[in-house]
């Protein structure tokens, strides 16, 4: 707290030191003394409590000692559309001296190709993705669904949290794509809402339910079998201990898969950062650099691990070449992809 | 069982923990006076300094935080008519009024009161729940919680007082706001008008302190006015003492409302913002001699306080019970609960049952600290009301402002709370019932959701479960016998207005509700391109505005009157339409000339347009400044001295409290676009 209070009021002095000489002394600064008592902000595009949160204020906590200078991180709420706030205040307001980076929702990155939104993610000065994701779809023990084969016979209920978001994107995928039978029951508020019902047995299952969120708030569920594990969805290769068939050995179609294949690729980018595009080069690499170095810190793994949160990091490159593929998929693909997460 | 809680207490009662929640309580207290600022923002700051601490002082720094900030909330709803956070708006409605007549430290001894019999309430229900907390969670499904909805909008019958068309329109035109953003079921952004701002809904904060706060303000700067007005504060320590007895007098409403609290504080999507007002308004149903609420009646600040302590006892419930948080700061309490290695759900009701107890008694302990502080130090607080009008309203106009801001750290904020401040003033001077409202836009999106998802699920079926044919029973009640006392009364020959002239007339009021049709129909018009299920719930919402606008408008139009001076003549609806609303008593006993009323609104709405436009100009905390010190000097005639000191010093505190501590991210002004390198430097345009 002391420390805090200190570093709070230091800056003003620094400000009007700064002030001085403001304009000619910039450019000349080596990373350490540009950072040095300065504040790194991490826009953090969900409101307080939910993973993103989580994750952003983890790696707050650990990044800055990694940084020349040891700069202050500091992290800040800003909510709004599903992240898209974020993500365009990042893109054409922000700051481009490298004291700001910002989170997002992992999917944001399809919304150029599919609503037409007016940013490139490709421009953006990446750091990477704290971590890779599957996503799932389970089911409910006592249900009548126990198998891949009942979900796509059965009229399974399912929840959904609206068209757009992660639930219902993959149970449109499973309509659309295979012919599921399923019926989407949309509209619940959150995950946690989502989960209740199918304690109560309102629901028969989720889709688009994390592996690391599920790990870390319902353990019990796993430990004591109260979940079948229908389907997985993951940009790996599948061995990653989950015991569920990989959704893309469902199906042989080539235009099918490349489509499915777009849409899960956003897993690889599960929990993404990103600087402004135009970001101070020199400033960028060496954020790049904490960045991956933060990820292999071990008193970072063990706080993650403590609350239960995945980290196997994807660096600048990793996600940039992501996008690559993403973007150069064929008219077609991209229609089929939208069609079959039905936006 | 019983060993685990004595277990939990002694840990409890440890010095050091002890002194930790002190400070948590002290913390929790300051958060609780400054609107827009509550748990959420405190349990963000605190979270990062608990890492290091064992459990129990984290749960006792964070919980002995977060429990007392709906303890002091109630401080600048008493002495200002300003809630602190969105859980006191229905203490404002008798509280307020009791700061007018002299009676602010009765209040606050009453509210202290009934805060800690309604925070001990809490807990000990979360306690005597413990072993059939999962069954009665697992046991309300969608279709209970829509009919816990519907029960809570049934209230608007209630909290309309003797205005029940205006209150239904009012109530569904909060309707209609409610469905303003992205719709839950197909995604369609409906009447967002391209901005992001609207696409999750309108926030609530910028809308309460709008509606509430910003209306006393104004009426303050046109009276001239400390909010005590002359009147002499009854400051001794036996007119507090007054209050608690008041309280003990009234314990079985203080029961009855706690209940209530922490009944629906752990129904995940009923929020504090409501519960206030259903307490409220089931005290003004049952209890006797109802005329006096809303005009400074202790018994109104004893059923919203105790309500709302009460329901943090029953937000726990889900937390703890399943690791579902039932708001976000219960969300954030999760994560601190993992960071310190409990997983919330079964394991917390047997292997950490200590854990539990321990929240569970740190829940009681910051009560009891917190309203023994607040007792002490009320006439501290109490004397803020005396302090000059012309550095009050500069200085808690900033703070609002500040507070609104932090809704959603967007422009929109700021222009929600100076549009919804100039909706809540035209309100409260023609007399329509505010309330309902805010019931609307709160209750609304959850309706809609389990409207939906109970339908979907279990269509009619649903009305044959237990709890929801009783809790929609209860709701009928409720509207029906505000109705069935009203005909009783026309019948014996009693009707509203018995006396006065009939005739066609225009004034304020038509113009008003003419207008809120207008901007239904247009409303309604532009629903035509929407897929089905997004068009429903505001078809409906809009429909029922239109109609009740249109017998509001007739009413207006044609209906009898007493031969009482035109509010148009005067401004002041008090008299002429006694309502519930606290607004008709503000400028009741005011002397200042019809005219000059006028003026000074007008010129206080223009501050507001000055105050946005130098913030698009040089950033928000620069412009409030601006904004003060222009404030004091230009109209409040208080010289630049005292302007100079009361900008430069609350600028001070602002950004310390703001951008140092609280990392907010501040709006994009013009000149941090024009100079970018300004923006870096100070982070501040």
């Amino acid at each position: 707290m002391l420390k805090h209070l200190a570093h709070c009021l230091a800056r003003p002095l620094l400000l009007v030191a700064a002030v001085a000489g403001f304009t000619s002394a910039a450019a000349a600064q080596t990373p350490a003394s540009f950072y040095a008592g300065r504040n790194i902000n991490v826009v953090i595009g969900y409101s307080v409590g939910g993973g993103y949160d989580l994750y952003a204020r983890l790696l707050a906590r650990f990044f800055g000692k990694h940084m020349p200078g040891e700069p202050t991180v500091v992290p800040q709420s800003m909510p709004g559309a599903g992240s898209l706030k974020s993500v365009l205040y990042i893109n054409s307001v922000a700051p481009k001296d490298g004291t700001v980076f910002a989170t997002f929702g992992r999917s944001l990155v399809l919304e150029p190709l599919f609503t037409g939104a007016k940013f490139d993610p490709r421009t953006f000065s990446w750091l990477g993705s704290i971590t890779q994701d599957v996503s799932l779809c389970v089911t409910w023990k006592d249900s009548k669904i126990q198998t891949w084969d009942d979900l796509m016979t059965k009229q399974a209920r399912m929840g959904g949290q609206g068209a757009g978001s992660d639930p219902d994107i993959f149970a449109s995928i499973l309509k659309n794509l295979f012919g599921s039978n399923l019926h989407l029951v949309t509209g619940y508020p959150g995950n946690n809402d989502m989960e209740l019902a199918l304690e109560r047995g309102e629901l028969d299952g989720l889709c688009g339910l994390s592996w690391s969120s599920l790990r870390s708030r319902h353990p019990d569920w796993l430990r004591d079998h109260k979940i079948n594990l229908i389907v997985k969805a993951s940009a790996g290769d599948g061995r990653d201990g989950i015991d569920a068939p990989m959704i893309m050995s469902k199906t042989d179609d080539p235009k099918k898969l490349a489509a499915l294949k777009l849409i899960i690729a956003t897993q690889a980018l599960a929990r993404p950062y990103a600087a402004p595009p135009g970001t101070n080069p020199v400033r960028l690499a060496a954020m790049r650099e904490a960045f991956m170095q933060t990820a292999a810190d071990p008193e970072f793994l063990a706080e993650a691990a403590k609350l239960g949160l995945d980290v196997t990091p994807v660096n600048h490159e990793g996600v940039e070449a992501r996008l690559v593929e993403i973007y150069s998929q064929p008219p077609d693909v991209i229609a089929l992809a939208k069609q079959a997460q039905g936006s | 069982m019983l060993e685990a809680a004595g277990q939990a207490l002694a840990l409890i009662l440890e010095p050091a923990r002890l002194a930790i929640m002190f400070a948590g309580v002290l913390l929790g207290l300051a958060l609780g006076v400054i609107p827009g600022l509550g748990g959420i923002v405190g349990l963000a700051l605190l979270i990062p300094f608990t890492y290091h601490m064992d459990a129990y002082s984290a749960f006792a720094l964070l919980l002995g935080m977060a429990s007392v900030t709906t303890v002091s909330d109630f401080i600048p709803a008493v002495l200002f008519g300003v809630p602190g956070t969105v859980g006191a708006a229905a203490t404002v409605l008798d509280g307020y009024p009791m700061a007018q007549q002299g009676q602010a430290a009765r209040a606050f001894g009453a509210g202290y009161t009934a805060s800690l019999a309604g925070g001990i309430f809490g807990a000990l229900m979360l306690a005597l729940a413990i072993p059939v907390l999962r069954p009665v969670v697992l046991y309300l499904g969608s279709a209970e919680l829509l009919s816990f909805c519907i029960f809570g909008l049934s209230m608007v019958a209630v909290l309309s007082g003797r205005a029940p068309l205006r209150g239904l329109t009012a109530a569904s035109l909060g309707l209609m706001l409610s469905m303003i953003g992205s719709d839950p079921q197909t995604g369609t952004l409906r009447w967002t008008f391209d901005t992001l701002y609207l696409w999750d809904h309108l926030p609530l904060v910028p809308v309460t302190l709008g509606i509430f706060a910003v209306p006393e303000l104004i009426d303050m700067a046109i009276r001239r006015q400390g909010v005590a007005g002359g009147a002499i504060l009854g400051l001794k320590a036996s007119s507090q003492w007054d209050g608690v007895r008041d309280t003990i007098r009234n314990w079985r409403l203080v029961l009855r409302c706690s209940a209530l609290g922490a009944l629906l504080g752990a129904v995940p999507g009923i929020g504090s913002a409501v519960i206030d007002w259903i307490a409220y308004g089931h005290a003004v149903q049952t209890e006797k001699n109802p005329e006096t609420f809303g005009k400074g009646d202790v018994r109104g600040v004893i059923a919203a306080e105790s309500s709302n302590n009460a329901k943090e006892g029953g937000h726990l419930v889900p937390t703890i019970a399943f690791g579902v948080p039932a708001g976000a700061s219960m969300a954030l309490l999760l994560s601190a609960f993992l960071m310190h290695g409990f997983t919330p759900g079964p394991d917390m009701l047997t292997k950490h049952l200590d854990v539990t107890y321990s929240i569970i008694w740190t829940l009681t302990l910051s009560h009891i600290m917190g309203a023994l502080i607040c007792l002490c130090a009320s006439g501290l607080f109490a004397r803020m009301a005396l302090i000059r009008v012309g550095l009050l309203v500069p200085a808690v106009l900033a703070i609002i402002f500040l507070g609104a801001f932090d809704g959603s750290h967007s422009w929109g904020d700021l222009y929600a709370v100076a549009g919804f401040g100039a909706l809540g003033w035209t309100m409260k001077q023609l007399g329509w019932p505010r309330p309902p409202l805010i019931l609307g836009l709160v209750l609304g999106g959850t309706f809609e959701r389990y409207l939906f998802i109970s339908q979907e699920l279990f269509g009619w079926s649903a009305l044959a479960r237990p709890v929801v044919a009783i809790v929609l029973l209860g709701a009928a009640w409720v509207m029906l016998k505000p109705v069935m006392s009203a005909t009783r009364r026309i019948l014996a020959g009693k009707g509203p207005h018995p006396a006065g002239q009939r005739g066609f007339q225009l004034n304020w009021n038509v113009g008003f509700t003419a207008a809120a049709l207008v901007f239904t129909a247009i409303a309604l018009w532009q629903t035509v391109e929407w897929p089905a299920h997004a068009r429903i719930v505001p078809l409906a919402a809009g429909g029922a505005a239109l109609l009740f606008g249109a017998g509001t408008l007739l009413t207006e139009m044609f209906a009898r009157r007493p031969s009482k001076p035109d509010p148009v003549e005067t401004l002041i609806p008090a008299v002429a339409h006694p309502q519930m609303d606290s607004a008709a008593l503000a400028l009741g006993g005011s002397t200042v000339e019809a005219r000059l009323q006028r003026l000074r609104a007008w010129r206080f709405f223009l501050w507001l347009a000055t105050l946005l436009a130098t913030t698009l100009l040089i950033g928000l905390l620069p412009g409030l400044a601006v904004m003060m010190l222009l404030l004091v000097t230009l109209e409040f005639g208080e010289g630049w001295r005292r302007g100079l000191a009361l900008s430069a010093g609350m600028s001070l505190a602002f950004w310390l409290l703001f951008d140092r501590l609280f990392a907010t991210p501040w709006p994009d002004a013009l000149a941090g676009d024009l100079w970018p390198g300004l923006r870096s430097l100070t982070h501040l345009l």
